[in-house]
């Protein structure tokens, strides 16, 4: 049994059940947190369908995902009396949900009402206070590292080609690009002049990071990279990715505060439902995870993975098939030892009476309220600290751990 | 401007022979930390010959000229010669768009097998397009005596990104470049904006070709408002957006040039497919209508809207001077927008003529993006030779993060040291400074021979005729070097190293 079958076996077997006895234990060196973070706002009612909805098929004559008794082949598979899965995660997210490793925040997002993109990204990484004007200086992944001192699970790692907002700030993070490459070893007699004309400069942190990072990693970095990469069409590029960080996560304990995004969301045009530019995303996105899972091994069963996404997608299709920038969406919780298996967190109908300036999906769920509570049980933060990584998010338990 | 008109013999009466590149300028004086100070910021990194530009001409002189665009004018011979041997130099958009239309035809009633062999075919040959188009970009960026159009280019390009993977921007990409963004870059902001939006390859990529009466895409309104005039602040509001799609309704391409009207190129605006009827934007009132007239009104109103002159000086504030650039320079900067409508060349006047531009407090505190980094990099290293192959260059872009052409988001790259200075950046920097070093005989032979296998003994004799002059290269940075740096560089073995220690210093990072 190669290491892959056997980590996959534990996945599905005994490993889910010890989880739960793992969490909140300082010390433990074990809990490990990846956040995905979906670039360009993907549409929520595409991958967790509101099939109970009659609105929800008048308002996308186009685009709809077929309900699951509808015996179309691309019906969605049905989760709950409202809820159903988009098709096109049969083979990858829909397991993990039946083993009760995943859960969906529907109505999820933040306050900002810009639509901006780039905004409303910035906001959320920063996770500040609702109404707070954007301050750049640190974001919330890098506060929880602080809140958690000398836990050994603080360690943050970025994989991303620059240090992402969410992980700036005070605590130095290094950032791994998984854009790699081959890389020749740096001489041990450069790294030294390097870090000497670095020192005292502000960046002399950073560039001691970069060194010492680039000395412990590259090497592996390259050969994993050139390994999951073997033989994957672009379709498959974020499981290489994924396998690459599931790899580095499970193998290093300075790496257990993870943050890493995908692009391609923004689905103006010609989104397809079952089939299409989203759902090949979608599926690509939930093979990653899976595959994560897998190269999680053992640890799995103490890793939590929240896949949000800046704001949510027009209730209604626009003119080309597609739809536009909305309010409330969907996030993801996925875990070897969370209570999954479920939709947590308010819901209300999905009809016209109750969109968003009669638009979009509301927000009945803070996103910050949802990581507060994830952050609460898995690190045992208590109100004070939470309310420093998350300041002003509403302390209320969504059942998820 | 043909270059007859302006003899080079004029321009720098004298040293008129310094512009053959194969022959090195040395420096009379050591230049001063202020003038390089000065100079790095306003070029990709003074160079010998800029610093006798800049002191035959006299500041005022120089920036007088540098503030108007000369095209190639100032560009080396053989920089000129290796641009109009590009494929891209004698190719229009409209007919890369009669290729696709032709494939189209010939695949009608084949197989679906010779279909995507034909399609195949069409990839191959566009392939290289944005490859061209960087090279084209390169040579201008290093070689140019007009360094200021050249650093402006990349601004522009950057505040109208697209991206060349989406859909068919890739083969008006070129085109793009060269007649929408280029001839505005010190010019008008209007001219600019209407010459943006008059262009297929943002048509295209915003979505607008979709955007028509009764089906409406709000996606290029929204980045119109965002982020290329008010900004997210600017005090438009959901309903705007969607009266500007209203607007821009009709504006979209025709592959075959020859429809709309108004057209131009492959851009056309068609008056059938306008939403005509009434709209209020920024509380202003449409009463509607199918003619283009609309849309030339509503960038009247966004190009002299206070938000806009604020936003877009804001912006060149923070890429020349500061990431956060004090507010009275800004301030004084959008007075100049406004009064000048929005003349670009007078709004950075007044930005270089500021005592803060002058406060050596806010030099060298800017931390360089990949393509100042990597560009810097060459002009200091290697000035006088045109570079042959820039494919190095484009792989050092693509892994330090700043593909080329390659933003696939309308908001294009980060300017400030937040959106670079991370420690994945510097390793990847340190490691590139080695090899633009070390690899150096790669940038001036063909890529096409690197490809067919040259023998090592021809690589070494390629990078002994680019030694390392070490002796050219010391004014041109030991003044900006902190004591560590250069207690640090002072361990160098050879000169090679020296070099890359050069590169990698904190000080390089920044201008």
């Amino acid at each position: 049994m190669d290491r892959r079958q056997f980590v996959r076996a534990g996945i599905g077997g005994a490993l889910a059940l010890a989880g739960a006895r793992l969490w909140a234990a300082p010390g433990a060196g074990s809990t490990k947190l990846l956040v995905v973070m979906l670039r360009g706002a993907y549409d929520g009612a595409s991958l967790l369908v509101p099939y109970s909805s009659d609105f929800y098929y008048r308002a996308r004559p186009g685009i709809a995902v077929p309900r699951p008794d509808s015996g179309s082949p691309g019906a969605a598979i049905r989760l709950d009396a409202d809820w159903a899965l988009n098709a096109a995660v049969k083979e990858t997210l829909y397991p993990i949900y039946v083993r009760k490793q995943a859960a969906f925040v529907p109505f999820c997002g933040s306050s900002d009402t810009s639509r901006s993109h780039f905004q409303a990204q910035d906001l959320m990484e920063m996770g500040r206070r609702e109404g707070a004007s954007p301050d750049y200086s640190s974001g919330f992944l890098n506060r929880l590292v602080q809140a958690l001192g000398d836990d050994p699970r603080s360690g943050g790692v970025a994989f991303t080609n620059n240090l992402t907002l969410a992980l700036k700030g005070p605590a130095a993070v290094p950032n791994v690009s998984l854009r790699g490459g081959a890389r020749n070893p740096m001489p041990q007699g450069e790294g030294e002049r390097i870090s000497a004309m670095y020192q005292g400069t502000p960046l002399a942190a950073v560039a001691a990071a970069g060194i010492e990072t680039r000395r412990e990693v590259s090497q592996q970095l390259a050969a994993e990279m050139a390994e999951s990469a073997r033989g994957a069409g672009p379709a498959r590029a974020f499981e290489s990715r994924a396998r690459v960080v599931g790899r580095l996560m499970s193998s290093k304990a300075a790496y257990s505060i993870g943050f890493v995004d995908v692009g391609g969301w923004d689905t103006h045009v010609d989104q397809g439902a079952t089939q299409g530019a989203l759902a090949t995303n979608l599926e690509g996105l939930a093979q990653g995870l899976a595959a994560l899972g897998e190269e999680m091994g053992a640890l799995w069963a103490s890793t939590v993975v929240v896949v949000m996404s800046e704001f949510g997608r027009t209730a209604r299709e626009n003119g080309n098939r597609g739809t536009d920038h909305g309010h409330g969406s969907t996030l993801w919780v996925l875990g070897g030892g969370i209570a999954g298996g479920k939709i947590a967190g308010a819901q209300g109908p999905v009809d016209e009476a109750h969109l968003y300036q009669n638009r979009d999906l509301p927000v009945l769920n803070d996103y910050r309220s949802v990581l507060a509570h994830l952050f609460g049980r898995m690190y045992g933060l208590d109100e004070a600290r939470i309310e420093r990584v998350l300041p002003g998010a509403k302390a209320q338990s969504y059942g998820l751990i | 401007m043909p270059l007859s008109r302006f003899p080079i013999t004029m321009r720098l009466p004298g040293i008129a022979l310094g512009l053959a590149v194969a022959c090195a300028s040395a420096l009379a004086d050591a230049p001063s930390e202020a003038e390089l100070r000065f100079l790095n910021r306003i070029s990709y990194g003074a160079t010998a010959r800029d610093i006798d530009d800049y002191r035959a001409q006299g500041r005022d002189a120089w920036l007088r000229r540098q503030l108007a665009f000369h095209g190639d004018e100032g560009l080396p011979r053989e920089a000129r010669a290796a641009i109009a041997a590009l494929p891209i130099s004698s190719t229009r958009p409209e007919d890369l768009a009669a290729k696709v239309i032709s494939a189209r035809k010939a695949a009608q009633g084949k197989s679906p097998d010779e279909k995507r062999e034909a399609q195949k075919q069409l990839r191959r040959e566009f392939a290289q397009l944005d490859f061209q188009v960087f090279e084209r970009r390169t040579l201008r960026a290093l070689y140019s005596t007009y360094p200021l159009q050249e650093t402006m280019t990349w601004f522009w390009f950057n505040h109208f990104s697209v991206f060349q993977n989406k859909k068919q921007v890739r083969f008006p990409l070129a085109d793009y470049e060269e007649s929408a963004i280029r001839p505005h870059v010190l010019g008008k902001f209007r001219d600019l904006l209407r010459a943006v939006l008059m262009h297929p390859a943002m048509m295209v990529y915003l979505d607008n070709a979709e955007n028509v009466r009764g089906k409406v895409n709000e996606n290029y309104a929204r980045e119109l408002m965002e982020l290329h005039t008010l900004g997210v602040d600017g005090g438009y509001t959901q309903a705007d957006v969607e009266a500007l799609a209203r607007i821009l309704t009709g504006a979209g391409i025709d592959l075959t040039g020859r429809k709309g009207d108004p057209r131009s190129g492959l851009f056309a605006f068609f008056p059938e497919r306008h939403d005509a009827g009434p709209k209020t934007f920024l509380g202003l009132g449409f009463p509607g209508s199918s003619s283009f007239a609309e849309i030339e009104r509503a960038l009247d109103i966004l190009c002299r809207h206070p938000s806009t002159a604020k936003f877009i000086s804001r912006k060149l504030a923070v890429y020349f001077l500061a990431d956060d650039p004090p507010a009275e320079v800004v301030e004084r900067m959008a007075v100049t927008f406004q009064i000048s409508d929005g003349d670009i060349a007078q709004t950075l006047g007044m930005l270089f003529a500021s005592p803060q531009f002058a406060d050596l407090q806010y030099a060298g505190k800017k931390f360089k993006d990949p393509v100042q980094w990597t560009y810097s990099s060459i002009r200091l290293l290697y000035p006088d030779e045109v570079l042959r192959n820039a494919r190095p260059l484009a792989g050092a872009l693509a892994q330090l993060g700043e593909p080329v052409y390659g933003h696939q988001t309308p908001e294009g790259y980060g300017m400030k040291s937040r959106d670079w200075a991370s420690s994945d950046q510097l390793a990847k920097r340190f490691q590139l400074a080695r090899s633009l070093v070390g690899a150096r005989a790669r940038l001036f032979v063909a890529a096409g021979a690197i490809d067919s296998g040259l023998d090592d003994a021809e690589l070494k004799r390629v990078r002994q005729a680019h030694p390392i002059e070490r002796t050219r290269i010391e004014p041109l940075v030991v003044p900006l070097l902190s004591a560590k740096t250069r207690s640090a560089l002072e361990l160098a073995g050879d000169p090679q190293e020296w070099a890359a220690l050069v590169l990698a210093s904190p000080e390089f990072m920044h201008r």
